[in-house]
Parts: C-alpha cells; structure tokens; sequence
C-alpha cells in the first residue's frame, strides 16, 4: 500500500490542516513536528523563560487545534493563525499574571543574570540579558511586537495579520519600539 | 513630538539601516536630522547591528517534552471516537442558510394552515336520550325517522298516571352519523321488547309502535 501513501512532509501547514479536520493523525504528528518547538520557545520568550509555563501553553496550543481544528480559516495563512492563537493566549495569561515583575524577581532571587556569560559571545549575552530587562517593563502588546519581528523575524504584513492590526501602525510602533529600547540600552556611547 | 507617517518611518529605518550617518549625502542628512538627533541615529543603527547578529543561545533553547507529544496523541485518539457528533454540534451554518430556513417555515406556516388540511368534523348536539321504562303503557308518537329534518320526537304515554310524559330527544344528524343509526337499533329492540311483553298479540293495533320500525339507511 506505499504506493497510495500520503507523504505528509511533503505537505503544506494549510492542507495538514485540512487532513487534520477529517481527523488524519499523521497530519497531527507533521505539524506537531513543524511547530512545537518555535511555538514552545515563542512562548518562553514572553513567559521570562518559565519552561513549565510554555510547556502548558504549548499544550494548550494544540489541543485547540485537536478539539477544533474547523476553526482555523483556510483563506489564511496556518502560521500566521498559528501565531495569532498563540499570541492571544498569552495576552490572555498576562492578564492573570504579573509576569513583567517575574524577570526583575527571577534576578533578584537567583542573584545572577537570565543568561550566563562565557567567554565567546560576552557581549551577545550582557545585550540579551539587558534587553530582556527592558523588554519585561514592556507592555505585553509591545513585548509580543518585538518578538515577532526580531525573534520570530516575521515580516511586517504577517505581524500585521498576527495581531490584527494596520501595517502602518506596526510600522509605526517598530520603529519607536526600536528608537526607545536603543536609547534605553545606551548602545552607543560617543567618545 | 511630531507624528510620523509610515513613509517617512520606513525610509529612516532605511537609512539606518543600510548606511552610518556620516555616509548620509547632505539631502538625506537634513530628513534624517528633521526627524532624528545624531545620537538617536547612531543608537538605533547599533541597535539593528546587534540584534541582526544575536541569536539565542543553543542552551536556552527549550525542546518539548516526549510527555507533551504522548498526551496530545492520547487526546487525538479520544477526540477522534467523538469526532462525529462533536463535528455535528460544532458544524458551521451560514447565516443566509438559516434565515433562509426561516424564512421557508415562516412561509409554509401560511400554507399549510389547519383549513387546507381536508378533514371532517361532525358537531352533534346530544340530548340524554332516555328510553321507555313503562313498555307496555307506552305509546310511541312519530316515527324516529323523518327524511327532512334531524329531529327525532319521542312521546311516551303514561297510562297509570294517565298524563303525557314527554321524553325528547334531540340530535343534528350530519350524512352518515353513526348517531342516526345507532338510534335506529334501539328503536327496534324497543319494538321487540314490547313484543315480547305483549306476547300472542300482534302490531297491528299498535300502528305507532309498527311505524317505529324503519328502513335501515
């Protein structure tokens, strides 16, 4: 029967989608194996890196397209969807958490910085780790802008459709986003 | 601070990012500068340097757990078994089709009234019927048919106390009531009966009684 086998990697997310609604489990598998593991790290950007949060949340991702994969719009763009469910969710679970006052406890508890030095890319790491504190100040909306654009590197019309905005006004907010973080991480310094 | 439209955003960020402030030509220098110090610039352009060379480190990179992948499977498997009656309950109708169904049902609520159904009703108006006790005193007036009308008139004749005792019965009779017939059959075992109690005499003196018995229908 190999011969009339569906080769799901070579599929679309759209079509998985489709095979999903008439409840094909190996379509379940190939996009579990596409996704999981952006959308989990996705999540631990915004969740201050809390690995059983994003776990949960990567869970919960899912299993809303288990439950009700009819849901998703077939005119669109299944990662775009994908990130527009994931960022809602966490929108969702900011509004129950405190999360912006985690980052600052995470350091003051632990005594050390989220990310650790060594001796290879020490400025990489002081950046990461300073712009993560500036980030965690952040109101949510301007945090998940942020990381879709420079993390995720989605482009500004699929940033757009994510959270549901006009691309003239994430332009916009990119780019004072951009001028602020800057000013605040004291890049340059004049001599 | 002034506002800036997406034009003029997205040429600055531009500029920034493709070249250093002191590459600029005098023209793009004046539109940076109208909307930007030199520090603003130089920061902004170190900021796009960094984070376009960062990465995330490989250790801070989280797999998900074999467990996650088990569950959802299990989940799968589970939903799949009630996937058609959940499919059914969750299934999507348009908004035109459903007012459109309505629409069709309110119509039809017209058409099909209970009138245009074809059904026949019977109205009998029904006064307790009460028959001869006394059969030998009694003496029947009218016969319980007549061809026009639909009322039957029963007179019983006391003879002990020799006074008229009027017993009336009254029905519509529709084509075909079961009511006529009905009558009809006690009407005979009246006749009968009065018969049997008056054993060895015949009918003919009781002309009334004998014009009780009527044709069947």
């Amino acid at each position: 029967m190999a011969l009339f086998a569906i080769k799901y990697s070579a599929k679309s997310d759209e079509e998985l989608m489709l095979l999903l609604c008439k409840k094909e489990q190996h379509a379940f598998e190939e996009l579990y194996a596409r996704y999981s593991k952006p959308m989990l790290n996705y999540f631990a950007r915004l969740m201050n890196f809390d690995k059983e949060k994003s776990q949960d949340m990567l869970h919960d991702l899912f299993l809303k397209i288990i439950e009700n994969p009819q849901n998703f719009d077939a005119k669109r763009k299944f990662s775009t969807w994908f990130y527009a469910l994931a960022s809602n969710m966490i929108k969702n679970e900011y509004k129950w958490l405190q999360i912006r006052q985690d980052f600052a406890e995470y350091e003051l508890e632990s005594g050390k910085p989220m990310f650790e030095n060594n001796k290879d890319n020490i400025d990489q790491i002081e950046f990461l780790n300073c712009l993560n504190r500036e980030l965690s100040k952040l109101d949510i909306e301007l945090r998940t802008l942020f990381t879709l654009r420079f993390f995720e590197e989605k482009s500004i019309k699929e940033i757009a459709e994510i959270m549901n905005c006009p691309e003239g006004t994430i332009k916009s907010r990119i780019f004072y986003l951009v001028k602020n973080l800057s000013k605040q991480l004291q890049l340059f310094k004049p001599e | 601070m002034e506002k800036l439209t997406p034009p003029v955003i997205e040429e600055l960020e531009l500029l920034v990012k493709l070249k250093e402030f002191d590459a600029l030509n005098s023209n793009e220098k004046a539109f940076v500068l109208k909307h930007l110090t030199e520090v603003e610039y130089h920061t902004m352009r170190k900021f796009y340097a960094t984070i376009n060379t960062i990465s995330l480190p490989k250790k801070h990179e989280i797999l998900p757990d074999e467990e996650l992948k088990l569950q959802l499977m299990q989940r799968f498997q589970s939903n799949k078994s009630t996937f058609k009656i959940s499919s059914f309950l969750n299934a999507k109708i348009p908004l035109y089709q459903v007012a459109a169904a309505a629409i069709l049902f309110f119509v039809l609520g017209f058409v099909f009234t209970p009138k245009s159904i074809n059904q026949t009703s019977v109205h009998d108006t029904i006064q307790v019927v009460k028959y001869l006790v006394n059969p030998i005193d009694t003496s029947f007036k009218n016969a319980l048919q007549s061809p026009k009308l639909a009322t039957k008139n029963v007179i019983a004749k006391s003879q002990k106390q020799n006074k008229i005792k009027k017993t009336e019965h009254y029905y519509e009779v529709q084509p075909r009531n079961p009511i006529e017939e009905y009558h009809r059959q006690m009407a005979i075992m009246q006749v009968n009966r009065v018969k049997r109690e008056k054993v060895g005499s015949s009918l003919a003196n009781e002309p009334e009684i004998s014009g009780m018995i009527v044709p069947s229908i």
